[in-house]
């Protein structure tokens, strides 16, 4: 026995994992109470960014609401499609570049980024409770790190 | 191509290394302690959760 916390000593991989989880876990159950249980991998992830634009109104390029999610342009489509089939999203072809086309989210879209962005909040709360200012600032500077980190290995 | 299952254990374990050394370079050591320390209390946080 070191004495030391056990979190000293994890895989860093088994501690971001497990930290995912607490938001995935949150999420999903968000959207099952929200009647929005049919979210297709990673299209909470569009649904959220979409919700988080304040012109909700206004539609934002489908390449622009892909692009950091790191999917090939064909698991994009589908996965807009997908979202669009679900009625999560509304698409258009955007009326100055017909070569582009344009997204926005419905009303079942934007109660589907409500409840997204409340379970994010929920866990952010929890977790504020939970340890220090110091302890946050270190944990998003670490993620920090670790996001530059990735895209160096690009 | 296909790699052997303890080929593909070897590259894995040697890109979390990789990982693991690139953020020493850029972290101190309390650094990283208060990242593993934040990332664990994320990661025991149960559900239901109250809101805000």
């Amino acid at each position: 026995m070191t004495g030391r916390p056990w979190y000293e000593e994890a895989p860093l991989p088994d501690l971001l994992r497990a930290a995912r989880d607490a938001y995935r876990d949150a999420v999903v159950r968000a959207l099952a109470e929200a009647g929005c249980d049919d979210v297709p991998r990673n299209g909470a992830l569009v649904i959220a960014a979409l919700g988080r634009d304040t012109s909700k109104l206004s539609f934002s390029p489908q390449a622009d609401v892909v692009a950091s999610l790191g999917l090939s342009k064909q698991a994009a489509s589908q996965l807009i499609d997908t979202l669009v089939l679900r009625t999560y999203l509304e698409r258009r072809v955007d009326p100055e570049d017909r070569r582009r086309m344009g997204v926005r989210l419905t009303s079942r879209g934007r109660t589907a980024a409500d409840a997204i962005l409340g379970a994010v909040d929920a866990v952010e709360f929890s977790l504020a409770k939970l340890i220090t200012a110091d302890q946050l600032l270190g944990l998003r500077a670490g993620l920090a790190a670790f996001k530059e980190v990735s895209v160096g290995h690009d | 191509m296909r790699l052997a299952r303890g080929s593909y254990k070897r590259a894995v374990d040697a890109h979390y290394t990789a990982v693991d050394k690139e953020l020493e370079r850029r972290l101190t050591a309390a650094e990283i302690a208060r990242l593993r320390r934040g990332l664990a209390v994320l990661g025991e946080i149960k559900q239901p959760l109250e809101k805000p």
